[in-house]
């Protein structure tokens, strides 16, 4: 499905950098990472289908602020949330398969990280039936994941989730 | 908890007004919104938001800035994919990263035989707004430009591509502002090491001012083997100079393709001046 970036932009632009700036707390960053989201999402466009992007958009969006945050979790200016800090520096167990193309996943229906699933949960506040909804996991999968993550994340940084 | 208590998420709100959302989920909502101000403050909130968003960062500016991105990001990929290539190709081959000086001469003759020859003094006349004169007596239009300065006692000599330049040169760097707004400038040596020279610091592509200006340091050659090139990368629009740096390290593993120039997107424009070191 082609996507023309101009008319995207104007119609997802705005909640895409609402995102970005929700995660990262900087204005030009957030607008980086918001145009990192439309290249992600063109990058593979053909593979689009004809459905509302939206739910997609916002997940790739999380996925780019997470990334960032992470990479620049060892730099002393960086200033985010103990708890997305946490989530996004939490080492999945399938990192094997994370390590490959996380867009891939995205846009193949397959399983979603865990990172942003606890985004989801955790600091947008969806429930565990709506972040099912928006991933495609089952619900206990949803809770099976997190409940790892709880532990490993208060175990390793003291971060209550 | 009911779905009337449940607590309604920004990106269903995001989805509410994009008018995404399902029938049965917009007309719960609906319902919910006539008789929640706080939901109806939040959607006035988000529809002002999005002219904010759009006044701040127009459409047509960021139609570039991610036509760019996109570029250089399938430019990376590209590269990266014929590298793994060449690797599955020849496993126990040693990978070549430095230009031989073969290839190095015939670049320089074939790419560069129009570059101009400026002196010192005839910069102004250029940055004024006048022609750019050619050795051969053709005059072309000027754009942005690079020139390289070899500081000789008291004096200068102007070096272009083709040059030889020798370790401890002091060289003076100028660029000539014309045409796009923002510029970065920088080399790379023949054992790969980029050295950033326009700007120093920061993460965005500098304005340009019109006219010619001397960047404030005088840059030292040191004992890299074979080449050092300069490229002066130019656009009209902001640009991030890491993924511009990525690109060219990743191009000078490519000896074959060193002397196309850098494969940027036509919004972007590039001058490059290869000496050959001895």
């Amino acid at each position: 499905m082609a996507i023309d970036i101009k008319a995207y932009y104007e119609k997802y632009g705005p909640m895409v950098l609402r995102r970005c700036r929700f995660m990262l707390k900087d204005e030009e960053r957030a607008r980086d990472a918001m145009q990192d989201t439309f290249v992600k999402l063109l990058k593979k466009e053909h593979e689009l289908k004809d459905q509302y992007p939206s739910s997609l958009l916002y997940r790739i969006a999380t996925n780019t602020c997470l990334n960032i945050i992470r990479s620049r979790s060892r730099r002393p200016e960086t200033q985010v949330d103990a708890q997305i800090l946490a989530i996004a520096n939490y080492e999945e167990p399938e990192s094997s398969w994370l390590a490959k193309d996380i867009l891939a996943r995205l846009f193949g229906g397959e399983k979603e990280s865990t990172r942003t699933i606890a985004v989801l949960h955790y600091l947008d506040g969806m429930t565990l039936e709506e972040v099912s909804k928006h991933t495609g996991l089952s619900v206990s999968g949803v809770r099976k994941r997190l409940r790892n993550l709880r532990k490993h994340v208060h175990e390793l940084e003291g971060v209550s989730l | 908890m009911t779905d009337n208590h449940k607590q309604v998420t920004d990106l269903l709100l995001e989805q509410y007004v994009l008018g995404e959302l399902p029938r049965n989920e917009k007309e719960k909502l609906d319902v919910r919104i006539q008789t929640d101000s706080d939901l109806q403050s939040r959607i006035t909130r988000l529809r002002e938001s999005n002219t904010s968003i759009l006044d701040t960062y127009s459409p047509e500016e960021e139609f570039v800035r991610i036509k760019q991105k996109l570029h250089i990001a399938n430019v990376k990929e590209n590269i990266e994919q014929e590298a793994r290539q060449k690797a599955r190709i020849a496993p126990f081959g040693r990978r070549r990263t430095l230009v031989p000086a073969a290839v190095l001469s015939l670049v320089i003759v074939v790419m560069f035989s129009v570059m101009p020859f400026m002196t010192e003094q005839s910069l102004q006349e250029v940055a004024d707004g006048g022609p750019v004169q050619t050795d051969d007596g053709i005059q072309i239009k000027g754009d942005a430009r690079l020139f390289i300065f070899l500081k000789k006692g008291n004096g200068t000599k102007e070096l272009r591509t083709g040059d030889v330049a020798h370790e401890g040169d002091l060289l003076q760097l100028k660029y000539l502002g014309r045409g796009d707004e923002y510029g970065y400038i920088f080399s790379l040596d023949g054992r790969g090491a980029l050295t950033r020279h326009y700007p120093e610091k920061g993460g965005k592509a500098r304005i340009l001012e019109p006219g010619v200006h001397a960047l404030p340091h005088s840059y030292e050659l040191d004992d890299a083997p074979e080449f050092e090139t300069f490229y002066f990368v130019s656009s009209n629009q902001p640009f991030e100079l890491d993924a511009i740096s990525d690109l060219a390290r990743q191009h000078m593993q490519q000896s074959d393709k060193t002397e196309k120039g850098l494969a940027l997107d036509k919004s972007f424009h590039q001058k490059m001046v290869i000496l050959k070191k001895q």
